[in-house]
C-alpha cells in the first residue's frame, strides 16, 4: 500500500565527498504516517465544506418552507379553572404517559425509576457493550427505540377523553 | 477583477490565504479560519458519506443554532409574566412584521432537533462509534440529549396557552411521583404548588439562561473530544 502512494525520487543528490552524511532520498507522498497503513483521506476544503454547506442551505430552506405552511399551534390563554381532557404533556413525553396510564406498577416506577434506568442504561452502553453479550445489547437497543417510538405514536395520536383509544382520522 | 480584489491588502488581511487553489493553500483556508477550524485539514473519505452519518449530528447543531438566533429575536418580543406572555404571543402574529414565521421557525425546529438528536443517537448506536477512546464522548452526547429534552421543555411553557399550562401541569406531575422527594422536585420546577408566574419565570431563565449555556458548554466538549480522539470513527 505505502509503495502505490509514495514515490522515491533517488539520485538526485550527489553524495559529497569530503561529508560522512548526506541526503539520500525524497519521498514524496501525502500522509506523515510512519509503519502504518496511509489513512484515506481528502482534503476538507473543498470535499466536506461545500456538501456541509449545501446541507445548511437545504435544511434552512425546507424549515423555511415548513414554517411559512405551518403555523405553530397556540391555544386559548391558560386557564387553571378549565381542565382539557386528556390534558397532554409535550409529545416527547406522552410516551411517559402512556406507560403510567397501563398501570403495572405505581406511577412512580413507570413515571420516573424506568425512565431514569433507561437513561442510565444509555450512559453505561459503551461499557456493557462486551462482544459476546453484544446480541443482547443490539436487541435491548432496538426495544428501546421502537417501545419509545410506539408508546409516543400512542400516547400522542390515539388517545382522547379520560385517556381512551381514539383513532385520529375518526 | 477577482484576482486584484483577493490581492488587495484589505482583503488578505481578512482572509488570510486567499482563494484556496494549491494543497498549501487549502490546508491553510481550514487551519486559519476561525469558524473552519474545528475541523481536521483532511478528512477520512468515509466519513463524509452521507449514508454513515446521514448529517444527524451536525443538523443537530444547525438546528440549534437556528434555535439560538431566533431565541434572541423572540426575547426582545416577550415578557415572561402571565398577564403579559399569551398577549405577547398574540401580537408576535398580528402587530410584528414576519413575528409569526419567527415563532414558527423556533417552535419546529425545536421539535426537529428532538428527532435528530434521537436520530443521530442511534446512528452512533449502530456504527458503534463509541468504541475505546470514544466511550466517554457517548457519555457526554447522552448529556446533550437529556438536555436538548430538557430545553424544549421548558420552552413549552412559555406561550402560556392552554397547551403549555396543562402540558407542564401534566409533565411536573409527573416529576412529582419520584419516591420520597417527589414534592420536593415538583416545587423546584415549579417554585409554588401550581403553576402560575414563579413557574413561567423558572422555566423562562432555564430555557433562556441556564440549559443553553449547559448545552453549548457540553457541545464544545463534544465537538472537542471527536477531533482529540482522532476525528470521525472508523466504519465497523
Amino acid at each position: 500500500m505505502a509503495e502505490e502512494t509514495t514515490e522515491k525520487k533517488e539520485g538526485v543528490f550527489e553524495k559529497a565527498p569530503d561529508k560522512t552524511y548526506g541526503l539520500m532520498e525524497l519521498v514524496e507522498g501525502t500522509s506523515p504516517l510512519v509503519e502504518k497503513k496511509p489513512e484515506d483521506l481528502v482534503d476538507t476544503w473543498p470535499h466536506y465544506i461545500v456538501p456541509m454547506t449545501l446541507c445548511i442551505l437545504a435544511v434552512t430552506l425546507v424549515l423555511l418552507i415548513f414554517s411559512w405552511l405551518f403555523n405553530a399551534p397556540l391555544e386559548e390563554m391558560a386557564n387553571p379553572l378549565i381542565t382539557p381532557n386528556p390534558g397532554k404533556a409535550p409529545w416527547y413525553f406522552t410516551g411517559i404517559q402512556e406507560l403510567i396510564h397501563y398501570r403495572w406498577a405505581p406511577p412512580a416506577v413507570m413515571g420516573v425509576i424506568i425512565p431514569v434506568i433507561i437513561v442510565i442504561w444509555l450512559f453505561l452502553i459503551p461499557y456493557i457493550d462486551i462482544k459476546e453479550k453484544r446480541t443482547v445489547l443490539v436487541i435491548l437497543f432496538i426495544l428501546f427505540v421502537f417501545g419509545a417510538v410506539l408508546l409516543i405514536v400512542i400516547g400522542s395520536l390515539f388517545r382522547g377523553e379520560n385517556w381512551g383509544f381514539v383513532v385520529p382520522w375518526g | 477583477m477577482i484576482e486584484r480584489l483577493t490581492q488587495s491588502r484589505i482583503f488578505k488581511s481578512i482572509i488570510r490565504s486567499g482563494l484556496p487553489d494549491t494543497p498549501l493553500k487549502k490546508s491553510m483556508v481550514m487551519f486559519n479560519n476561525f469558524v473552519l477550524h474545528i475541523f481536521p485539514v483532511k478528512i477520512k473519505r468515509h466519513g463524509i458519506k452521507f449514508s454513515f452519518t446521514y448529517c444527524m449530528g451536525g443538523i443537530s447543531f444547525l438546528l440549534f443554532v437556528i434555535l439560538t438566533i431566533t431565541g434572541v429575536l423572540l426575547m426582545f418580543l416577550y415578557a415572561p409574566t402571565v398577564e403579559r406572555a399569551y398577549h405577547d404571543m398574540k401580537f408576535l402574529s398580528t402587530g410584528v412584521y414576519n413575528g409569526q414565521i419567527l415563532r414558527n421557525l423556533h417552535r419546529w425546529a425545536a421539535h426537529a432537533m428532538i428527532v435528530t438528536v434521537f436520530l443521530h443517537m442511534i446512528r452512533v448506536f449502530y456504527t458503534r462509534s463509541y468504541r475505546p477512546p470514544r466511550e466517554f464522548n457517548w457519555v457526554v452526547g447522552v448529556i446533550l440529549f437529556v438536555l436538548t429534552l430538557a430545553l424544549s421543555y421548558t420552552g413549552y411553557l412559555l406561550p402560556w396557552d392552554q397547551l403549555a399550562y396543562w402540558g407542564i401541569t401534566v409533565g411536573t406531575t409527573i416529576a412529582g411521583y419520584t419516591p420520597l422527594i417527589g414534592d420536593e422536585v415538583r416545587f423546584f420546577m415549579l417554585g409554588a404548588d401550581e403553576v402560575g408566574q414563579p413557574a413561567l419565570l423558572r422555566f423562562y431563565v432555564m430555557h433562556c439562561i441556564v440549559v443553553p449555556l449547559l448545552a453549548a458548554g457540553f457541545m464544545a466538549i463534544h465537538f472537542w473530544r471527536i477531533r482529540k480522539d482522532g476525528g470521525i470513527s472508523d466504519p465497523l
